[in-house]
């Protein structure tokens, strides 16, 4: 029997006066690959902001619990220590501060976290170069500054080399599909599979299942107005393809 | 029972206290005529008031506390201690100290001896060169503010001149002005004059050091020959209550390249005023300021530049951080006159505010007086971006060190063009240091 390493019990959390989620429940065990599908605004980027730490939302209630210890009491930098990591949906622009410093930054705050020394910075190129070219990415990126310039397809790909240089024991990556194109996507693909192992676990936010047939899904959960209102194998994904989401809701499956 | 108390006005007194003090300046009779001449306009102008272009936001109050009060020059001694912790650590550039504005021969290093560029005390050469002093150092009278350079030539008594002949090649200088106990104002002046095809570097440090009664207004009077290249650095660390006033007044003949790089690090009022005339065809400037203003600190960064030839070139960018409940403050102006075609200017603002209560007042303006030019300016402003933040944040970045990063991005162009490396790792130091939410040592 495997173990939970995240699990989600009756979250509920509001934007402003809008609830978003609705008691969601979920669990996710250590060494799988989990898929959050839903249609758009169904509170999935939610989700996966508040679990990251953003404090923009407000938890009503529920519990979150990550490694056994209380998700929701850490501020996000000490999150990110404990191995979680958030692909960002769309990925900020921050001129000035160079790729390779924040890589190195994060890396070391991590290290230090786990109490490891810094890292060499003769090994950490060396290890930077690697995962770039995993991630068809030119080294001139590293000089730049963070997602400076960079087009849609870029950025995503600089999220990926981030959570390759930071291991991450869970992934969270939300639309990381969206807007890349198919050699992309593949590429994109190839770097998430590369972190499946039986100690991490990955949480996938998509609206197509195309990302899926790359990064198969060992469950596929649907989102849908703050809940999950379904959860299955890979298939499911393949029949929301075909089907939509409406057949799902609770009054269409009521009708 | 009416008393009628006998009315006060400071301009009067000041004006009596100075035909005192005068006699015992330096320059002979010359001299007393042209400084009796200074105070004149200047007491016609009258101090600045909050309802004068250019001091809107400034605390005037403290000008009429500080300015008008003459103590004469306070021989208190300074450690020798301060000047190594204050000097920029630059390797061969000799250091000239100040105190209160007077020159200390006793803690600067020798001055240059090769003939190539001269330093002199400025004592010395209205003592013994009083006629082309009275050429060099004119009355201010056009564009730009001239109330503080018409006091400080009222009340001239010492700082430097600093010459460097034709094609001379670059050196570089390091001016350290401290400020310490009670001495009133005080009213140094340099006076730079770099021949044709000459290149030289010039550190101008400012420091006021706890317990500060004083105020400095201090003129810096810069002449380029053809072709000739300077680089000024003017650093102020007026500390919580150190009133810093620099004037810094240009004149560029053609051809000749200056760079000047403005820091206001901190003070209770530090301003540095630029006026600057690109009188030769071709002259270029390039104006960068940036300050930093926390606590209660009051920092005001203004400029003219006037383009008076054609063809003539100017670059100003401005960076202003604020904190707490500090005040800053950014007047650019670019005049482009009449007779000045081809010339092209740029100018950009941006500020970045790190607390609500904290204001910078930024006004960048453009007004151009001819046909044939380019210009093109921009402004921002704005506070840290969260979405930014907490990106970092979910990277394990700790917050501070998020806050630092971002900072340091903000600052960092203009902070690479000041060039001359080590100078550059001294000011992000000093820089985080004036930002103590700001821990930016680790990342110079």
């Amino acid at each position: 029997m495997s173990d939970v390493l995240l699990r989600i019990r009756n979250l509920t959390v509001v934007a402003g006066d809008k609830t978003v989620l609705k008691g969601l429940d979920l669990e996710l065990p250590r060494g799988e690959v989990h898929a959050i599908m839903g249609p758009n605004g169904s509170g999935k980027s939610t989700l996966a902001q508040v679990l990251a730490g953003r404090s923009d939302y407000g938890v009503v209630s529920g519990e979150v619990t990550y490694q056994g210890r209380d998700l929701l009491a850490m501020p996000p930098e000490e999150r990110a220590r404990a191995g979680l990591f958030l692909g960002f949906q769309y990925p900020v622009e921050i001129p000035g501060v160079n790729n390779v410093y924040l890589l190195k930054a994060a890396l070391n705050a991590q290290r230090k976290a786990r109490g490891e020394p810094e890292v060499d910075a003769f090994d950490f190129l060396e290890l930077v170069r690697d995962k770039m070219k995993l991630m068809h990415m030119d080294e001139a990126f590293l000089g730049r500054g963070v997602n400076e310039g960079f087009s849609g397809g870029e950025k995503k790909r600089n999220e990926i080399l981030q959570m390759l240089v930071l291991e991450p024991t869970l992934a969270i990556l939300d639309e990381t599909d969206s807007g890349l194109d198919i050699d992309a996507l593949k590429v994109v693909a190839r770097g998430i599979e590369s972190r499946r192992g039986p100690e991490r676990s990955i949480l996938v936010v998509t609206h197509y299942q195309r990302l899926l047939e790359y990064v198969v899904p060992d469950r596929v959960h649907v989102l849908s107005d703050g809940q999950i209102i379904r959860s299955g194998d890979r298939t499911l994904a393949l029949e929301l393809e075909k089907r939509g989401y409406d057949w799902l809701r609770p009054e269409a499956a009521r009708a | 029972m009416n008393v009628v108390a006998p009315v006060s006005n400071p301009l009067r007194d000041f004006a009596q206290a100075h035909s005192r003090l005068a006699r015992s300046l330096p320059g002979g009779l010359a001299w007393q005529a042209r400084r009796a001449q200074a105070l004149e306009r200047f007491a016609q102008l009258g101090l600045p008031t909050a309802r004068d272009e250019g001091w809107k936001y400034t605390p005037v109050r403290l000008l009429e506390k500080w300015l008008l009060r003459s103590d004469g020059p306070e021989t208190a001694a300074v450690a020798t201690d301060a000047v190594q912790s204050h000097r920029l650590a630059l390797e061969g550039v000799p250091t000239l100290v100040f105190h209160n504005g007077r020159l200390m021969p006793s803690l600067s290093d020798a001055l240059p001896i090769e003939a190539a560029v001269r330093c002199r005390p400025l004592a010395e050469c209205l003592e013994q060169a009083p006629t082309s002093m009275l050429e060099r150092i004119e009355v201010p009278g056009d564009g730009g503010d001239e109330r503080l350079p018409l006091l400080n030539l009222a009340m001239l008594a010492d700082g430097l001149h600093v010459s460097a002949e034709a094609n001379a090649s670059a050196t570089t200088l390091q001016l350290l002005f401290l400020y310490s106990g009670a001495s009133g104002s005080v009213h140094p002046r340099i006076v730079v004059d770099v021949g044709a095809n000459a290149g030289l570097q010039l550190i101008e440090h400012h420091v006021a050091l706890e317990p500060v009664e004083s105020a400095s207004n201090c003129v810096t009077d810069i002449r380029l020959a053809a072709h000739a290249r300077l680089k000024h650095i003017l650093l102020v660390e007026g500390g919580a209550r150190g009133i810093v006033l620099n004037t810094l007044l240009t004149r560029q003949a053609e051809g000749s390249q200056l760079g000047t790089h403005r820091v206001l690090l901190s003070g209770l009022l530090s301003r540095a005023s630029l006026c600057a005339a690109l009188s030769g065809e071709r002259s270029e400037i390039e104006a960068n300021s940036l300050l930093l203003a926390d606590g209660r600190e009051h920092l005001e960064i203004h400029s003219v530049i006037g383009h008076r030839a054609a063809a003539t070139h100017s670059v100003e960018r401005f960076r202003g951080i604020a904190d707490a409940s500090a005040r800053g403050v950014f007047n650019g102006r670019i005049v482009v006159h009449p007779g000045a075609p081809k010339s092209e200017s740029q100018q950009s603002s941006r500020t970045l505010l790190l607390s609500e209560q904290a204001e910078i007042d930024a006004r960048p303006q453009l007004e151009i007086l001819t046909d044939d030019v380019k210009c093109s300016h921009g402004a921002t402003t704005g506070q840290l971006d969260e979405n930014v933040l907490f990106y970092l944040l979910s990277r394990g970045l700790d917050p501070q060190t998020a806050r630092a990063l971002l900072i340091h991005a903000f600052l960092g162009d203009v902070l690479a063009r000041v060039g001359l490396e080590p100078l550059r790792r001294h000011l992000e130091q000093r820089i985080a240091r004036a930002l103590p939410q700001a821990p930016l040592g680790e990342l110079a």
